[in-house]
């Protein structure tokens, strides 16, 4: 019996197909599976994650360390105690943002565009907002900020609100008008770079012809915040000390 | 011989294809998977990150222990100063105002991710571009009352940056990716109805697709921050 053209040709597919089948079964048992380009990159995201994490349990644990051998030479010592707790006291203080500092950095200026309004135009387009404002403190604030203030009033992020009531903007509580000027401490060159820079927000109000001018400054003083406010609601794991 | 011609262009093509093709699996393997498979790759960083992992158990645990000593040291030396009692109590307010302790309390905790993804739309939400959302959130928060604030797990402090960095919003100077879980302690009554008002954050959220959740909670704890904070061009004015 002779085969068909056509059925020879599906013959030789199909040992083909069974080779294949065997190699595939045969790569499985090896290990090698098949991965999703998404997974390894959300891998790899995850990988960076835990590496900023675990250098942030690096450098506490270092400072721990320091702040524990202090301990025991004041034990030793004659100072006692009770100065490094105090020492201690005074930087908590000033990382929670309620002592004034001192430093290196910029001043910005910005107050409400002067141009006349063009036609079909919304008077809203040449007025300071509360949001333009924040977008302004987010670029200092990521350029590496160590204390911001706008009109003398400290800006935490863990603590202020800036919210629009009207022709004027809310700060901690307090109300102000324009011109806002915003004071930061930092490197004054990096900080002006980042503000002032193409991908800063600063560039984007200009544009609109709001008027924002930076400066830098080798001392600004950024007031402290108002009060420590009664926490109502928070209380702490660790319990109050005995 | 018609068919031969035809036959010949699409054989020149075919060999064009499999250049290209060869080309692009070239470039994957070697930018993206630096010359590995894909299977050999994530086993890789499976590796890596269980080394990590445990790293950081092993750094929590002994953060712990230096904890412990120390607040031993604090509350045995207090007892027989009054003096230095009273430090320890002001030390650990500014301590809990600043971030650096553990807190807890009621409050609300917001769950907030990118929109599944839709085939109809090519544009596509993504909370990394568009981290004002979390900026305003955060702002929104602070309005509200909010006592303490974390980001996945990050606390915000004073003059913590959130802040697209590549793929993913850094917080803390760490890399997070959503979805977003942000955990408050104040009046949970306030807050969720200070997010949830007509035309307020949530519904200016939501328009945008994204996927928001909000629960009120009883007790919420969050973590203090773990890193240093260290101050390089402040001075402290007396």
């Amino acid at each position: 019996m002779k085969l068909k053209k056509g059925q020879s040709v599906i013959l030789i597919l199909m040992v083909i197909l069974g080779m294949l089948i065997a190699f595939q079964l045969r790569l499985s048992q090896l290990g090698y599976k098949y991965v999703q380009f998404t997974d390894i990159s959300n891998l790899q995201n995850t990988l960076l994650k835990e590496q900023a994490e675990v250098d942030q349990l690096h450098e506490k644990q270092l400072e721990l360390q320091d702040k524990k051998s202090a301990y025991e030479d004041a034990k030793y010592g004659e100072g006692g105690i009770g100065s490094i707790i105090e020492e201690n006291l005074n930087k908590y203080k000033a990382f929670a943002g309620l002592t004034a500092l001192e430093g290196q950095g910029i001043v910005v200026i910005v107050t409400d565009a002067e141009r006349e309004l063009g036609e079909n135009e919304n008077p809203n387009d040449l007025i300071v907002h509360d949001y333009d404002m924040r977008a302004l403190i987010a670029d200092i604030r990521s350029s590496g900020a160590e204390a911001i203030s706008i009109n003398g009033q400290r800006i935490l992020l863990s603590k202020t609100e800036l919210y629009c009531t009207g022709p004027t903007i809310r700060i901690n509580d307090q109300v102000f008008a324009q011109p806002f000027i915003i004071r930061a401490i930092g490197d004054k060159n990096r900080l002006l770079e980042v503000v002032d820079g193409p991908d800063g927000y600063a560039n984007i109000l200009r544009d609109m012809g709001i008027f924002v001018e930076t400066n830098t400054s080798v001392s600004i003083t950024v007031p402290a915040y108002p009060s420590l406010q009664g926490t109502k609601y928070m209380k702490n794991v660790e319990g109050v000390v005995k | 011989m018609k068919l031969k011609r035809d036959a010949l262009w699409i054989g020149s093509v075919c060999i064009l294809l499999g250049v290209i093709m060869s080309l692009q699996f070239k470039t994957v393997q070697n930018k993206f998977l630096q010359g590995q498979t894909p299977s050999q790759k994530s086993a890789q960083l499976v590796g890596e990150l269980t080394k990590l992992k445990n790293e950081k158990e092993l750094l929590t645990s002994e953060i712990q222990s230096l904890e412990g000593k120390l607040s031993e040291i604090e509350s045995a030396e207090s007892k027989g100063n009054v003096v230095i009692k009273n430090l320890n109590e002001s030390l650990l307010k500014y301590k809990a105002f600043a971030g650096l302790t553990d807190v807890y309390g009621p409050g609300i905790e917001i769950f907030i991710d990118n929109p599944s993804k839709d085939i109809n739309s090519t544009y596509e939400n993504n909370l990394v571009y568009d981290y004002e959302v979390i900026v305003n959130l955060v702002n929104e928060l602070n309005a509200a009352g909010a006592e303490a604030i974390s980001i996945n797990n990050q606390r915000i402090l004073s003059h913590t940056e959130i802040r697209a960095a590549g793929e993913n919003i850094n917080i803390n100077k760490v890399p997070q990716l959503a979805p977003f879980i942000i955990k408050v302690i104040g009046n949970s009554q306030t807050l969720e109805g200070a997010l949830t008002g007509r035309f307020g954050i949530v519904s200016v959220i939501r328009e945008k697709n994204y996927e928001l959740d909000i629960k009120k909670m009883e007790k919420v704890t969050i973590p203090k921050y773990n890193g240093l904070i260290e101050f390089r061009y402040s001075n402290v004015v007396e």
